[in-house]
């Protein structure tokens, strides 16, 4: 199996989407703008486009179909929440060992919150540990959803045909989510969009939300490693709308 | 009735410095702009503008020149202020600097550079590319390297095409052929392979 260590000492390296959409969100601040390269492309269409094969949607005359990174962006897009949650410790997954980047939304009256989690791991799965803050402790989500995005085969590079169009497309996959534990699996080489819903809150509910955050530490990076999320009172990073 | 109404537009793309050229045609492309919106009680307009800035011109900027690197990077903030946030520097990712951490620390300079300048310009990315859009791409980990030479390929079990018998100038067969060569121990690193490839099929 191809270790994307290796690559990074002798290939080219490049932004994966997932976890650069993570980053981006949390400089929402400062970049209001984001968009994916590019949109179309037609399947071995040409050499020119071989050496530029970045294509979310690719196309033949008679069909189009979705890339990976196509159904990154759509699970992105459909779990869009207007705040961007701050993590504690900041987020540094790089060079520290950790394959696993996670990202926390949620909606204006922290009704309902969303995990984007990418382990680009290609071998190992990884556990997170997910713990609510006291004000979350003490109404259960009233439904969690699971969301992943994962390949068939292993191949980092495993991508979408005219032949198999489907091949990697999002599953719920909603076991993925231990509810007893509180703990959710990432398995290898996956997205995974984790959808927290909670009863209408009261306004003061809403005040002592405003002030809840998603802290996360990486707790080992090993094989198997655990990831952590907790909750601490610091003020939420940023508002989405800007 | 539908009414639609174009906000945002592009001054130049990629445009490389001077740039004080630039700043200048945005400075009248606004100024005429913002005239002819009031004229029809139009919103305001908003404008990209900008090159493909390095990371190191925000620190310790690379190029020279009166219009080049951080100095021509403030000088286009300081002149546009009037503009506020209508001004979003454009810049495209992917190239340099290469990993997501390093586009972090990036946007960390970016924040720092507009709050010295007390600017309210803001970034938008309107190229995040990658070369590739498989799983790693889609994930967030790294893409194969684009081939700089060719690639030979022995295969002694077809002694007609004994010798280089094809040679792969297609990176995504290249790739393909990466794959099955390391998954299958064929080659026991494929670290520094970007001078070739020389393996038995």
């Amino acid at each position: 199996m191809l270790d994307a260590d290796r690559l990074r000492e002798g290939g080219r390296p490049n932004p994966g989407h997932a976890t650069y959409s993570n980053m981006i969100h949390r400089h929402a601040d400062v970049v209001t703008i984001s968009g994916y390269t590019n949109a179309l492309q037609a399947w071995q269409g040409s050499n020119k486009e071989h050496a530029f094969p970045q294509g979310q949607i690719f196309m033949l005359p008679n069909t189009t179909w979705g890339q990976p990174t196509f159904w990154v962006i759509q699970m992105i897009a459909d779990s869009f929440r207007p705040r961007v949650l701050q993590l504690d410790p900041d987020w540094q997954t790089y060079g520290d060992g950790c394959k696993v980047d996670v990202v926390a939304v949620s909606s204006e009256d922290g009704a309902s919150l969303v995990l984007r989690a990418a382990n680009w791991d290609e071998s190992a799965a990884t556990l997170v540990r997910v713990v609510f803050h006291d004000s979350l402790k003490k109404q259960q989500p009233t439904a969690v959803s699971v969301l992943l995005l994962q390949g068939t085969s292993g191949d980092p590079l495993e991508e979408n045909d005219p032949g198999m169009p489907h091949r990697v497309s999002p599953q719920n996959r909603t076991e993925l989510f231990h509810a007893a534990s509180q703990t959710l699996t990432l398995p290898a080489l996956s997205y995974v969009v984790v959808t927290f819903e909670w009863a209408p809150r009261s306004e003061q509910a809403v005040e002592d939300w405003k002030y809840a955050v998603v802290a996360l530490a990486c707790v080992a990076a090993a094989v198997w490693g655990t990831y952590a999320l907790a909750a601490a009172y610091t003020p939420p990073l940023l508002d989405n709308h800007q | 009735m539908w009414v639609c109404a174009v906000a945002l537009g592009q001054v130049g793309n990629e445009v490389p410095p001077p740039l004080r050229p630039l700043t200048d045609r945005l400075l009248a492309i606004a100024r005429a702009m913002d005239e002819r919106a009031l004229g029809i009680d139009a919103p305001p307009f908003s404008f990209y503008v900008g090159y493909n800035i390095w990371d190191d011109e925000l620190v310790n900027s690379s190029r020279t020149g009166e219009d080049g690197g951080l100095a021509g990077i403030e000088d286009l903030i300081n002149r546009t202020r009037p503009l506020g946030r209508r001004v979003l520097w454009d810049v495209h990712v992917g190239d340099k600097p290469k990993t997501v951490r390093e586009w972090s620390v990036f946007f960390d300079h970016w924040r720092a550079l507009l709050a010295r300048l007390q600017s309210q310009m803001r970034a938008v990315v309107l190229e995040e590319n990658g070369h590739d859009h498989g799983m790693l791409r889609a994930l967030g980990a790294f893409s194969f390297p684009t081939p700089k030479v060719f690639f030979f390929v022995l295969c002694p079990l077809q002694p007609l095409t004994c010798g280089p018998s094809f040679i792969l100038k297609n990176p995504e067969s290249y790739r393909r052929l990466s794959f099955l060569l390391s998954r299958y121990q064929l080659i026991p690193s494929m670290r520094g392979c970007e001078g070739g490839v020389f393996a038995r099929c």
